[in-house]
């Protein structure tokens, strides 16, 4: 039985729903009154991905509020994969989602240089009277920044909660093998920079969803 | 009683002390005299002036006596924005109401003090810098202009905070202040947006002359000025919000400015009558926090010298610390020994540095929470933290050196391994807790000071690797704090120390016994440490219960001769605490602070026997023991008062009925966290003891 722990970020302005996300994906709960998170919440789940292989997921929750960014950088390091998320309802914080998404691929890289992959969650989707962003917006920006891909979500109804880490998930994996091999040719010569060329175009919009 | 002819309106105020006005005499002497800061201070203890002699006091107090900067003035009014000065100037002395023909004159005068003011310090005006506010208050106050003037000066310079302005540092700090004793409401603000620049921007511009009444104003002054402590006036924000937190827990369904201005308001709500009590618990917050933010932050946030005191990184790691950090020195000072000053913070030093590091050094009395735990199994680091709540609340109980309520958190101060410790603290802080800081500087710095201090090598405040070694097997290091001569309270602090060495070993073996042996610490831990905020809670249903007794707000001046007088501590019986609270006769027992009138508090068991009430004091250099400091008849009480913005504050007094009321001979002032229970119980007593009288 092999073991592979992955590190996942979720960044985005405060109230977007991130930690609400966590709870929800990891213990199935949600509250709807909302608390300000302090520096940083921590969450992990283990996951049986084969039967020859579990994956320990771990969440770092990262408070979206200014006071406690420059405390929270560090822990982007080491990330695999990052959830930038906004809301739906409020625009101010869909435009934000550039500045985390560069914000990150400033601090951190995966180990062959390659920027974290990084999907952009549209929460509170449920809520479709005070939806200030158009698909076309956020797809439009999904583009231009790189994102892996976009999603609308719904903490709260539990809407693509589960798919959008599944889709994340998958994605490390693949990564995950991708670097097992790179490590390995490291030593010998190197090749990546072709290898990374394929990849960055990839697939993009894979989780697009429609909800 | 009101024959001493003192000044009435102060009288009325209750602030001056009745029975004892000779202090007042020495006060005119002394002032006459031309007395120093010091002597002023002996003589006031802390009480607010006489009108007459409150200009003089206050000059004495700000150093500004016998100055005359005002001369310095090169009589051009050629700023920039000097128009707005001359018509702020205009409408304060119209909000006054002189008489007409002095306006003109009072109008110039102002506008003389503020221009020279901004041309000596290069300062730009803008009408909400407060600066009207303190002028406003201090045109009450009889003086000359160029005493005005050097007031005015040495008021902003030492006691209004530099960037007193949008997300300033002065906000940043009191922000921390605010989590540091009430994270629950700090947290709650925060997610509302409502960070402290909002609403304490007028409070402390003007030292609360934009929002307090001028009366109110006049006597609070008087005590900032004698105590001059220029931080108190965020310990006063403190008690405010604090006293609110009620009624700010309340505003869930209102907006963000609402709620600014909810909060903005409070101070309004302050009467002469207050001032002492609000004063005096400000100090006791001010006692309750760690000192060492005082350090870091007086000199760049006071002393005015804006413009070259500019430290840019200094106001942005305030803004995002986590918590209050503690310096090394303090860390090891405040957990010395016996504390010299009663509410002294002692700390409960967390050790969160990797285990091989902890292995290696560290201090006898800190608690090992491994910072990784919470990354690797994130169950085994709840139950952790649980285990260190008990640790922490056992130490407490057996008033072991290690104990603290204050949790001071320890990392290596090396940023790559203390990111996990913030971790650490921000979960620790998001549970709520009271009373968390962390150590500057990390181990390293403890180390150093501690090696700097000690000649022989390893001081005796840590356990390094060898002595680490033999501590495991042969039982507890006995060496360690045994050293430092306190035989008398040995026991406790071992049985303690086998606790912490418990507790730390389970931690670090993460054994799969390690939840059955946690769970029954906790079990036993059902006495823990109780916010004082349930008894605020409590403490507004008794004040609308009817009964005999006035229980409300302090009407009259009480300040009681009696109970002052007994300092003798010598001639007073001493007793074992236990034996005392566990009496067959005592009804009811609760930990309380005696309030003395110069502000000295003692911790105190207050309890209650079917026909007395008796106050016992604890003997801080003797663990467990304490003075009968007072044996009361429940017969003699003839009144109890608690004010109405501090509920836990109560008074008894005592004296005997006569057919015109009852005639008050004694008092005593108490801090009872569990104000309304300890009432409530007393009460019923009394009436027992009287209906037993009549029939």
């Amino acid at each position: 039985m092999t073991e592979v722990l992955f590190k996942v970020i979720i960044i985005g302005d405060p109230t977007v729903g991130k930690t609400s996300f966590v709870q929800k994906y990891v213990n199935d709960s949600f509250r709807r009154d909302y608390k300000m998170t302090i520096g940083v919440d921590f969450a992990l789940k283990v996951i049986k991905w084969s039967e020859k292989c579990n994956i320990k997921l771990q969440l770092w929750d990262i408070a979206g509020q200014e006071r406690f960014t420059s405390m929270t950088r560090v822990y982007y390091k080491d990330a695999h994969a990052c959830l930038v998320m906004f809301d739906l309802t409020q625009k101010g914080t869909f435009q934000n989602s550039v500045k985390w998404k560069k914000d990150l691929d400033q601090k951190c890289t995966l180990m062959d240089g390659s920027p974290v992959p990084c999907l952009l969650l549209a929460n509170k989707c449920d809520d479709i009277e005070r939806r200030e962003v158009t698909q076309d917006e956020i797809e439009d920006m999904c583009k231009e920044h790189d994102f892996l891909g976009w999603s609308e979500t719904s903490v709260k109804d539990g809407i693509m909660i589960e798919e959008s880490m599944g889709f994340l998930i998958e994605e490390m994996m693949a990564k995950h093998a991708e670097l097992e091999g790179f490590s390995e040719s490291f030593q010998t010569n190197t090749s990546s920079a072709l290898k990374l060329g394929k990849e960055e175009g990839g697939k993009p919009s894979g989780s697009n969803c429609q909800c | 009683m009101a024959d001493n002819n003192i000044d009435t309106e102060l009288d009325l105020a209750g602030v001056l002390d009745e029975d004892d006005s000779s202090w007042l005499a020495e006060l005119e002497t002394a002032l006459v005299e031309e007395c120093d800061f010091g002597s002023l201070r002996n003589i006031c203890k802390g009480r607010a002036v006489p009108d007459h002699l409150r200009a003089e006091v206050w000059q004495i107090c700000l150093g500004t006596v016998g100055k005359d900067a005002l001369s310095s003035f090169d009589g051009l009014y050629d700023m920039d924005g000097q128009s707005q000065v001359r018509s702020d100037c205009k409408s304060l002395v119209d909000k006054l109401g002189n008489e007409e023909e002095d306006k003109v004159s009072i109008v110039s005068d102002l506008e003389t003090i503020v221009t020279l003011y901004c041309k000596s310090r290069g300062l730009k005006y803008a009408s909400s810098n407060g600066w009207m506010d303190v002028l406003q208050v201090l045109l009450t106050v009889k003086m000359s202009p160029s005493e005005l003037y050097n007031t005015f000066y040495a008021i902003l310079n030492k006691f209004v905070p530099n960037e007193c302005k949008y997300q300033g540092k002065p906000f940043h700090l009191f922000r921390l202040l605010l989590q540091y004793h009430d994270p629950e409401l700090c947290s709650y603000l925060d997610t509302r947006r409502v960070t402290p620049d909002l609403y304490t921007m007028s409070w402390f511009n003007s030292l609360f002359g934009g929002v307090c009444g001028l009366r109110v104003c006049q006597v609070m002054w008087d005590v900032i000025f004698q105590h001059a402590d220029p931080f108190l006036e965020l310990f006063m924000g403190l008690v405010i919000l604090v006293n609110a937190r009620d009624t700010i827990l309340e505003t869930k369904d209102q907006s963000k400015e609402e709620i600014i201005d909810l909060i903005t308001s409070f101070p309004q709500a302050l009467e002469v009558d207050d001032v002492e009590d609000f004063c005096s618990l400000a100090q006791y917050y001010a006692q309750k926090t760690p000192q060492s933010f005082r350090r870091d932050y007086q000199l760049s946030m006071f002393g005015g010298s804006v413009v070259s005191h500019k430290e840019p990184e200094d106001s942005t790691s305030l803004m995002y610390s986590l918590c209050l950090s503690v310096s090394g020195e303090e860390l090891l000072q405040a957990n010395k020994g016996t504390p010299l000053v009663e509410d002294a913070v002692r700390f409960f030093v967390v050790d969160c540095r990797p285990a091989e590091q902890y292995n290696n050094e560290h201090l006898t009395t800190a608690f090992h929470l491994d910072a990784n735990l919470m990354l690797q199994s994130p169950e085994e680091f709840s139950y952790a933290v649980q285990a260190l709540f008990a640790a922490q609340a056992q130490a407490l109980a057996a008033g072991s050196a290690a104990a603290g309520e204050h949790l001071c958190f320890l990392g290596s101060g090396r940023e790559e391994e203390d990111q996990y410790v913030n971790m650490v603290v921000a979960n620790i802080l998001q549970k709520g807790k009271q009373y968390v800081s962390t150590a500057k500087g990390g181990y390293p710095a403890l180390h150093n000071i501690l090696k700097a201090t000690s000649e022989n090598g390893v001081p005796d405040l840590v356990a390094s690797h060898e002595a680490a070694d033999t501590k495991n097997s042969s039982g507890d290091g006995s060496a360690v704090l045994g050293n430092r001569g306190e035989g008398e309270a040995g026991t406790s602090k071992y049985f303690s120390k086998a606790i912490l060495g418990r507790l730390s070993g389970v931690v670090k073996s993460k054994s799969a016994e390690m939840k059955e042996k946690l769970a029954n610490y906790i079990k036993n831990d059902g006495t823990g440490d109780k916010h004082v905020s349930s008894a605020e809670r409590g403490g507004k249903r008794y004040r609308n219960m009817a009964n005999v007794f006035t229980i409300g707000d302090d009407e009259e001046g009480e300040e009681g001769s009696g109970a002052d007088s007994e300092e003798d501590d010598e001639q007073k019986e001493t007793v074992s605490l236990d034996t005392w609270v566990q009496k067959a006769d005592v009804l009811y027992s609760c930990r309380c602070k005696e309030i003395r009138t110069n502000g000295h508090s003692f911790p105190s068991y207050l309890l209650v026997t079917s026909s007395h009430l008796y106050v016992l004091r604890e003997i801080p250099s003797r663990k467990g023991m304490a003075h009968i400091q007072a044996r009361r008849a429940l017969s003699s009480i003839v009144k109890i008062t608690s004010k109405k913005r501090q509920p836990e504050l109560i008074t008894f007094k005592y004296g005997t009925h006569e057919e015109d009321g009852f005639h008050v001979t004694d008092m005593h002032r108490f801090y009872i966290p569990t104000a309304s229970d300890a009432t409530r119980v007393i009460k019923q007593q009394i009436m027992k003891v009287l209906d037993a009288l009549d029939s």
